[in-house]
């Protein structure tokens, strides 16, 4: 292992900011900058809406996969297993199940982000007043495993096939079709979450030599959960709501730049934020460029890119713990 | 810093670990823990660090309630290295022993530099953790609460795992910090390095007081055997008291 790389955070800016204007000049239409009204319609309606989610949505789930897995100490935790993506998820389905959806444009995200602030509510309730990272995976799992035996229920009791088409396309994840309002309704929760998120640096730093030794440094573990997961329920929450389900991502990223940062956690963070939006960018780019009719899914390809790197995570792991 | 515990009674769930505890400390003394496993040495520390809440009695450091203290003038008044020595992610020796310093808000590189100086791994400063011995990994722990430079030092058998050059540097380097007018409150097994660098020796057995005084009151065969359950080699060699266990007593 080396110390901390002083060129991550300007790599991965750049990084990001390539891959943002790859994303704004990619799509069906082919059009030049500095084109007619209409390239510019399909600028300002299509393509912006669908880069800026792309990248608020990365943020989020990188940065909370980061704090995640810095809470709880164990690189395999990541946003999915505390609920919030579940409960995010079942709101959704709700809100399609119910004809929300339909009735009003963000009804659909509405709809996630109150399942997000009720898996929230559940979590933190269930985790109790004095329990550590452990009654907190606990009251995740217990979430998680609710949420999607609910959203199986959901999907068996729905009479109308194409709301249960809809609702299993939208679990599958996808950044196209979007408006910005979806960017106005998602940037601010998820801004909110990455602000109260990247302020947690000092407690999880101190978090590294175990809770009595945090408490002893200063940090208070209640606050410091409490934060947690507010700061994952706002961001997560906001973006499943207007994204779907993407896994791996809060996985992945923290798990590849973690090295690159000299194993730090408060530097994890923004590190995650950008890894995470390059990634999104990146995924949602391969994806218009190899099945531009829409037929695979983002969520889909995170996934598929995702399993073979969990493998190789298994299999590094084990290498480790051999004798 | 003075520390001072006043009937201090305390139970995790439904088991009382430390009943009527007294205790006054004044400024540049060492105080050591003894007593067997189990015998509440931990839970004592803790309790003095402010980690866990009282049943009854009051722990006062510098005249104030623990409870009074806001947790971060509590971190830069008590630095406590606890017996669990995990660091669970690898980070360089540096980055680790730098932790002492967030109660400051400060990176204070000389503090640092000192801390690391004075357990004797300057040279392992860059290195990750992951990949120093246990004696190694506990020395840039101690590091860590070394460069928290509070005025009360609270270790949790600081010595386990260290070879004896080590375990006596890190006494001598307890030592200087009494002379600067710290309080080092430490729990330990070797009654050697209690006998030698203590100026107040309390023995604990079942949670309560069972002998507090200057060492060489306190380590006796007397309080000794029966406390441990092993007869007790209690002497003096070139002027410095040994203290070893001989034999399990029937």
């Amino acid at each position: 292992m080396k110390a901390a790389q002083p060129y991550v955070m300007p790599a991965l800016a750049a990084l990001t900011l390539v891959l943002a204007l790859a994303s704004l000049a990619t799509g069906p239409a082919g059009m030049s900058f500095g084109g007619t009204e209409q390239a510019w319609l399909i600028f300002s309606e299509i393509r912006l809406p669908r880069t800026l989610l792309g990248v608020l949505v990365g943020a989020a789930l990188g940065m909370s996969g980061a704090a995640l897995q810095g809470y709880l100490r164990n690189p395999l935790a990541e946003p999915g297993i505390i609920g919030i993506s579940g409960g995010a998820a079942l709101g959704a389905v709700l809100a399609i199940h119910t004809g929300l959806a339909a009735s009003f444009a963000i009804g659909l995200p509405l709809g996630a982000l109150a399942g997000a602030a009720g898996a929230m509510a559940v979590v933190l309730w269930l985790a109790g007043e004095r329990g550590g990272p452990i009654t907190l995976i606990l009251a995740g799992v217990a979430v998680a495993s609710l949420t999607t035996a609910l959203i199986a229920l959901v999907l068996t009791l729905s009479q109308n096939p194409f709301a249960a088409v809809e609702i299993v396309y939208w679990l599958m994840g996808s950044l196209g079709d979007r408006s910005m309002r979806h960017v106005w309704l998602a940037a601010p929760p998820i801004l909110l979450g990455l602000v109260v998120l990247s302020r947690l640096g000092r407690d999880l730093n101190a978090l590294t030599l175990g809770e009595e030794v945090a408490a002893n440094l200063g940090t208070s573990l209640l606050r410091l959960r409490l934060l947690v997961v507010t700061g994952t329920a706002l961001a997560v929450g906001a973006a499943t709501a207007v994204s779907g389900t993407i896994g791996f991502v809060g996985l992945i990223v923290p798990h590849i730049l973690r090295p690159l940062v000299g194993h730090v956690p408060s530097r994890l963070l923004p590190a995650s934020a950008l890894g995470g939006a390059a990634l999104v960018l990146a995924a949602d780019l391969g994806l218009r460029v190899i099945s531009p009719g829409g037929a695979m899914r983002l969520g889909v390809l995170t996934a598929l890119i995702g399993t073979p790197f969990f493998v190789w995570l298994v299999v590094s792991t084990r290498r480790e713990l051999a004798p | 810093m003075t520390v001072v515990l006043r009937d201090v009674r305390l139970a995790l769930g439904d088991r009382v670990v430390l009943d009527a505890i007294n205790l006054a400390t004044p400024p540049g003394r060492i105080t050591a823990v003894v007593g067997p496993n189990g015998a509440g040495k931990s839970t004592l520390l803790r309790a003095c660090a402010g980690l866990i809440p009282l049943e009854r009695g009051t722990i006062a450091v510098a005249g104030r309630p623990l409870g009074a203290l806001a947790r971060a003038e509590l971190a830069r008044a008590i630095a406590y290295l606890p017996q669990e020595r995990a660091v669970h992610w690898p980070l360089a020796a540096r980055a680790v022993v730098a932790l002492g310093r967030l109660p400051h808000d400060d990176m204070k590189p000389e503090a640092i530099d000192r801390a690391l100086a004075a357990m004797d791994i300057v040279s392992l400063a860059d290195r990750p953790v992951s990949e120093l011995s246990g004696g190694e990994r506990a020395r840039v722990l101690v590091a860590r609460a070394l460069a928290q430079e509070a005025p009360l030092l609270i270790a949790d058998e600081p010595t386990a795992g260290l070879d004896p050059a080590h375990a006596l540097a890190l006494f001598s380097c307890f030592q200087q910090l009494a002379t600067e007018g710290r309080t080092v409150i430490v729990a330990l097994h070797d009654l050697s390095l209690a006998a030698r660098f203590a100026h107040h020796v309390i023995l604990l057995a079942n949670g309560r007081v069972s002998a507090s005084g200057p060492p060489r009151d306190v380590l006796t065969p007397r309080n000794l055997e029966p406390a441990f359950g092993v007869t007790m080699l209690c002497t003096i060699v070139d002027g410095l008291p040994i203290v070893a266990p001989v034999a399990t007593l029937p």
